[in-house]
């Protein structure tokens, strides 16, 4: 469950990229791809949950759940913004990518160790 | 080009645009029928108003319209009865009653030259397929104090299975009643035409931000068809249009009355409309999402040729095509919006005339703080979901599937010189799409093809000549610039670079 979640949430990491490139060149993220960023992006975090909740495993996972968590918190405010056609900050898209970025490497190392 | 009757036979109301900055009690946003009949009815009570109105007053969706008025609803009276009660139902029937009631007092008391006239209304099924549909309505309309009588004839030229006809319902020309009703303002109203709203600013007084001039308004009523913004709203409304054409007949008998056909796509809607120059015969017909037309099909022409099939037609003076947005529970949304004094009048099916002259009646009452029996079952903020739980889904899903269009690659054309003259077609420059246009004197321009309302991808409207957005509604000019619909600015400009 933990490597499907894994590969979601890399998938969105890729997408996200795109996204975010998008947005630094200030055009418009095409929204089947936004949609697509965060159907993985939710997808992945619920089966961490769901991964968290009925493993008996001694590492859970809930450091990498809070870490996705956060990063799909600001992605909501993102997307908010941007489904309204208003400019999205340049530095919360760069902050959100960084930290989603930073819990796939997190939840890797935990995996791979 | 389209032109509606009813814009062609009104007078124009000749507003001035706003040029400075002013402070009203009341600012409307839209000068048609719900517009201007609202600000009538406050600047009775002697409230300090002021219209807002993007072009002529009575020009846009009002003259879009039917031009019939009538107790019944689109969607049929006892559907509403069976999704809430009858209570509802009753207040639905006795508030469109009383509007219709209205505008003939408004016509006769300063003589609004509108061709104003009472008809019956008659709902008719051609193949027997909807009878029940029909014996249904009729005991409805008669629970609800309305004199229905059955029918198996009509003067339309086919054969009818079944029928019911009530009398007492109504015709006018819409743009020239509004038109009429402007001229009759109290001096504590003023209107201004050419006068878009780009921007309201929320706060304790609105600033509503114009190209010229500011309005600061303490309370703000968008009659503007479907908000202006983004707003929830807009998950519940589902925008349509549908097409209409007023003919010359050479031969054979104009109908007298509001025909309805209980189950015809092609001439849902018949009526005569008679003026100085003679009568002409409006058959309206074809429905589709906006911005959802089938491509490969001529609707106008359709139109034509399925009138042609029971009249003997000497020409078709005006084409023309209408946006209407259907309400997820089946009711209209009146009353303050989710914005502090922020008004809304929205959701009127196909039945706006008069529900925008119930939205009229209402928003006075709530404006002046007098009880209104009818406010609570049109409330804005009602929540219903599981009476609007189907609807919602399913148009809401159509949505998406609209979103989900929008992905790299997905442009109609790689190069300019792939539109032809008098299309419109998206294109994709420097990895972006862009709306490009080619007029039928070879001129390209173009915008940016992101709706902005809500980021959709808009497509031309080939029959209108205009970008039209499939997710909510709004319609914009061949150069970007808003027509209709919750968008508040021009679709962004951008320079064609011709060696594309």
């Amino acid at each position: 469950m933990i490597i499907a979640a894994i590969t979601l949430i890399t998938f969105a990491v890729i997408l996200g990229s795109y996204l975010l490139k998008r947005i630094l060149q200030k055009k418009h993220p095409p929204k089947a791809i936004v949609f697509a960023h965060g159907a993985c992006a939710v997808l992945g975090i619920i089966l961490i949950l769901i991964y968290a909740l009925t493993t008996d495993e001694h590492h859970k996972h809930w450091d990498s759940f809070v870490i996705f968590s956060i990063a799909a918190i600001v992605g909501i405010y993102l997307f908010s913004r941007d489904i309204r056609h208003k400019n999205v900050p340049k530095w919360l898209a760069i902050l959100h990518g960084s930290v989603g970025l930073f819990g796939i490497v997190w939840i890797l190392t935990h995996v791979l160790h | 080009m389209t032109e509606s009757i009813w814009k062609a036979k009104a007078s124009n109301t000749k507003a001035t645009p706003l040029t400075k900055d002013i402070e009203v009690e009341v600012a409307i946003v839209g000068g048609g029928i719900t517009g201007i009949t609202t600000a009538y009815l406050l600047a009775e009570e002697g409230i300090q108003v002021a219209v807002l109105e993007s072009m002529s007053v009575g020009g846009g969706t009002t003259a879009g319209s039917t031009g019939n008025l009538y107790t019944m609803v689109d969607n049929r009276l006892h559907h509403i009865q069976a999704k809430f009660d009858d209570n509802t139902a009753r207040k639905v029937a006795e508030s469109r009653t009383t509007a219709v009631d209205l505008i003939e007092d408004l016509v006769f008391r300063h003589e609004i030259k509108c061709s104003f006239k009472r008809q019956p209304w008659i709902l008719y099924s051609e193949t027997g397929e909807e009878e029940e549909m029909i014996k249904t309505t009729k005991e409805t309309l008669k629970r609800f104090g309305l004199e229905v009588q059955d029918i198996t004839s009509t003067s339309l030229p086919f054969s009818i299975k079944s029928g019911i006809r009530v009398e007492n319902q109504a015709q006018f020309n819409p743009a020239a009643f509004v038109s009429g009703l402007a001229q009759n303002l109290k001096n504590n109203c003023r209107i201004y035409e050419n006068t878009p709203v780009h921007q309201i600013e929320k706060g304790a007084t609105h600033i509503l931000h114009t190209p010229n001039a500011k309005v600061k308004a303490a309370k703000v009523i968008l009659a503007t068809h479907t908000p202006k913004g983004v707003y929830g709203l807009h998950t519940t409304l589902f925008p349509h249009r549908e097409y209409a054409l007023a003919a010359r007949l050479r031969s054979g008998d104009y109908p007298e009355g509001i025909f309805w056909s209980a189950e015809s796509k092609t001439h849902p809607s018949l009526r005569t409309y008679e003026t100085e120059e003679g009568k002409f015969l409006i058959t309206v017909g074809y429905h589709h999402k906006v911005g959802q037309e089938d491509k490969d099909k001529d609707y106008f022409e359709d139109l034509e040729k399925n009138l042609r099939k029971y009249y003997d037609v000497e020409a078709v003076a005006y084409r023309w095509s209408a946006q209407h947005y259907k309400p997820a529970d089946g009711l209209p949304y009146i009353g303050e919006s989710t914005d502090d004094r922020i008004y809304v009048a929205t959701g009127f099916s196909t039945d706006g005339l008069t529900y925008g002259v119930v939205s009229a009646l209402i928003l006075r009452d709530l404006l002046t703080g007098r009880d209104n029996e009818w406010a609570e079952i049109y409330k804005a903020k009602r929540f219903t979901p599981l009476k609007s739980a189907k609807p919602f889904l399913k148009e809401n899903l159509n949505v998406l599937g609209e979103y989900l269009k929008d992905y790299p690659g997905s442009a109609e054309a790689e190069k300019f010189s792939e539109v032809k003259k008098g299309e419109g077609k998206i294109v994709e420059v420097k990895d972006e799409k862009w709306a490009v246009h080619r007029s039928e004197d070879g001129n390209l321009c173009a915008a940016s093809a992101v709706c902005t309302h809500m980021d959709c991808i808009v497509n031309w409207n080939n029959e209108e000549k205009t970008w039209d957005c499939p997710c909510h509604g709004s319609r914009f000019k061949p150069n970007g610039e808003v027509i209709e619909g919750p968008a508040f600015s021009p679709l962004d400009k951008r320079n064609i670079n011709p060696e594309k």
